[in-house]
């Protein structure tokens, strides 16, 4: 009997133990991974909504690093697919901070979805993505050619900025080809398109593409020229709901990730490593990519977040995204700021 | 009067059918109309007044910058027990879906050219599966010899959803029309030749016995007894064949296509546009139902005894 009682004790104990790990919710208090040498302390759990862009290294850092820890936070970076899934995981509670695209941003502003904040801008990688044709020249000779576009997306602002710039229009003198991420190099590779636009990886993988010629980065668009900065840049935002309901708290995490942030810009090479060994990749392959990132630092976003820099290329990028019939409206972005939780 | 009536006068079925649709309608307005009143805290950006230097982190040039704080305000607004972008009210959902249909705009299609696009796609991939399978599966049901040969094969092809076959079709045909009427096909064609399969199958056996007594060739046979017995199960499997199309075109219609209302659908999701979301979904409904009709009219040609006996029961 009371052996039993004893192997049935343990069974319990392993159970509850198993269980407990999935049960826990963001917000509950666990004990998480600290720092090497500081004490263990019951810390917070958060979600974090990403992928695999190296973008959202300053998450990987704050969490490999300690800084999240050393803030009072376990956060969990987890895979949310595309931007616009992860504005809904923030607007219904499955994570609590998130990097997205600007676009899926500003349309989510748009159509008034308010559930969210718009806490800042941790990078930008001008050159990341550019269009690729293959044989053909200039942009000019693109006039009734196939283009495959991730569109609804920053490279769709990009081709249509890149257009314009060469005296074309992307609704009427091209054929657009609707593709996302490898699909947008297989449907040139095939040559069912004739030029196509994506980021990196996959912007490498076009460029290798036999007679592949580079008509444009991002770099090439006058939003690049007004604003130094892309056309559709990583953004940081947060669940309104968490931050609303202790702001202090909200601060911390973000002084947090710009501290991330901050290691990211003054740690390159150990940040080429980390980001290989995350999304498994040669090093050699993430170097040339991660040599285009600006890492903006806490410091940086009173400029970042202003009329110079993105407030001015948010207001340009949303016209463009209700002109091309993406967005309804242009939104007063501005409102979905909270300047307070970047203030010393 | 019948405890359990097998049908409805056809007046009361209308009226019924019409009930329905309107009960959905209230149920859908009372979800989205703004009945409650809730006070939410806005952050209200201000400035202080206070001005620092920083340097822009790109150019490097000194700027003046002011400093921002955040004023928190509480306003009310209305709200729905489910409110936009998970759903909007049917008066906006109507609205979009009058400007899907009339306002052209370059390289935006209108809800015509979304709705025609996707019906050729399935048109198209119904007459090239239908002309495969339905001479395979009568030979199938016909032949035993036939049928164990290709019958583990289709076991394996037909628990695979349609969406199953976009990256391979991407790969083997590209992402042109070719892969889609590729991926309409698949879709397509098991369930056809499963269909034909089973009618031929279920033909009477005393029917070809009679035939046989009768001196009947197997070419006469085939065209005179077995063809005309298994036709009706095969049109009624066909009918299901073309709806069960329209998950493989939703499928087929994510990448590499502007148009047709898989199209419309995944695009209007990546912008939360639920409306047009809705709209295509509805568009889909309407035009299985005109197929359904168009269908059962052709049924009425071809297979006029079956009416006749309907109507004489």
């Amino acid at each position: 009997m009371g052996i039993r009682s004893t192997l049935l004790g343990a069974l319990c104990c392993v159970v509850a133990a198993a269980c407990g790990d999935d049960a826990a919710q963001p917000g509950d208090r666990a004990v998480g991974s600290t720092p090497p040498g500081a004490p263990p302390a019951a810390l917070e759990r958060v979600v974090y909504a990403g992928s695999n862009w190296y973008g959202h290294a300053p998450a990987w850092v704050g969490i490999e690093k300690g800084m999240f820890a050393a803030a009072g936070f376990d956060v969990e970076a987890s895979p949310f697919g595309s931007s616009p899934n992860r504005v809904t995981a923030l607007e219904n509670g499955n994570a609590q901070f998130a990097s997205l695209g600007e676009v899926a941003m500003l349309e989510a502003m748009a159509e008034d979805r308010t559930d969210f904040y718009w806490i800042g801008n941790q990078d930008i990688a001008p050159g990341a993505e550019g269009l690729v044709a293959i044989g053909i020249e200039r942009i000019e000779d693109l006039r009734g050619k196939t283009i495959a576009v991730n569109v609804n997306t920053s490279v769709h602002i990009t081709v249509y900025e890149l257009l314009k710039g060469a005296g074309l229009d992307l609704a009427t003198d091209v054929e657009v080809l609707r593709g996302n991420d490898s699909a947008i190099v297989d449907l040139v590779r095939s040559g069912e398109a004739q030029a196509g636009i994506i980021w990196e990886p996959y912007y490498t993988k076009l460029r290798e593409i036999p007679g592949a010629v580079v008509l444009g980065t991002d770099m090439d668009t006058s939003i690049y020229e007004r604003f130094k900065t892309m056309t559709g840049p990583d953004m940081i935002c947060a669940s309104k709901e968490w931050v609303d309901a202790d702001p202090a708290r909200a601060k911390r995490l973000f002084r947090a990730y710009f501290e991330a942030v901050l290691w990211c810009r003054e740690n390159p090479d150990a940040l080429i490593a980390l980001i290989a060994q995350h999304v498994n990749e040669d090093e050699a392959k993430v170097r040339p990519v991660l040599a285009n990132f600006k890492w903006l630092t806490l410091e940086d976003q009173a400029v970042v977040m202003s009329d110079a820099m993105l407030f001015g290329q948010a207001q340009v990028a949303s016209e463009i995204l209700v002109r091309m019939g993406l967005a309804k409206k242009v939104p007063d972005f501005r409102k979905w700021t909270r300047p307070d939780l970047l203030a010393d | 009067m019948q405890a359990f009536p097998r049908t409805l006068p056809p007046r009361r079925r209308l009226l019924l059918g019409v009930a329905g649709v309107l009960g959905v309608i209230v149920l859908w307005w009372a979800l989205t109309f703004p009945f409650f009143t809730e006070t939410v805290t806005r952050h209200e950006r201000v400035a202080t007044g206070e001005i620092v230097t920083r340097t822009h982190p790109v150019t490097g040039e000194t700027l003046q910058m002011p400093v921002f704080d955040t004023v928190e305000r509480t306003e009310s607004r209305h709200r729905a027990l489910v409110n936009p972008p998970a759903l909007d009210t049917p008066g906006n959902t109507l609205r979009d879906a009058w400007t899907l249909l009339t306002v052209e705009r370059p390289g935006r299609p209108t809800l015509l050219t979304h709705m025609l696009r996707s019906t050729l796609r399935i048109l198209l991939g119904f007459l090239v599966s239908a002309s495969v399978a339905v001479p395979l599966g009568i030979a199938m049901g016909l032949f035993p010899t036939l049928r164990a040969l290709v019958s583990p094969i289709i076991s394996f092809l037909r628990p695979l959803p349609s969406i199953s076959w976009v990256p391979l079709a991407m790969i083997w045909l590209g992402a042109g029309e070719l892969q889609k009427l590729a991926i309409v096909f698949m879709g397509m064609f098991a369930a056809a030749l499963i269909y034909t399969i089973e009618a031929t199958i279920k033909v009477p056996p005393d029917l070809i016995k009679a035939a046989r007594n009768l001196g009947a060739s197997d070419r006469q046979l085939l065209w005179r007894v077995l063809l005309p017995a298994a036709l009706p199960n095969i049109v009624s499997g066909l009918k299901v064949v073309v709806a069960i199309g329209w998950t493989c075109v939703i499928s087929a219609e994510i990448v590499g296509t502007q148009e047709g209302l898989g199209a419309l659908i995944w695009l209007s999701k990546e912008t939360a546009d639920t409306s047009a979301v809705l709209v295509g979904m509805a568009c889909i409904s309407g035009i299985v139902l005109l197929l359904d009709l168009a269908t059962t009219r052709i049924e009425r040609h071809l297979l006029p005894y079956l009416f006749l006996r309907e109507r004489g029961s």
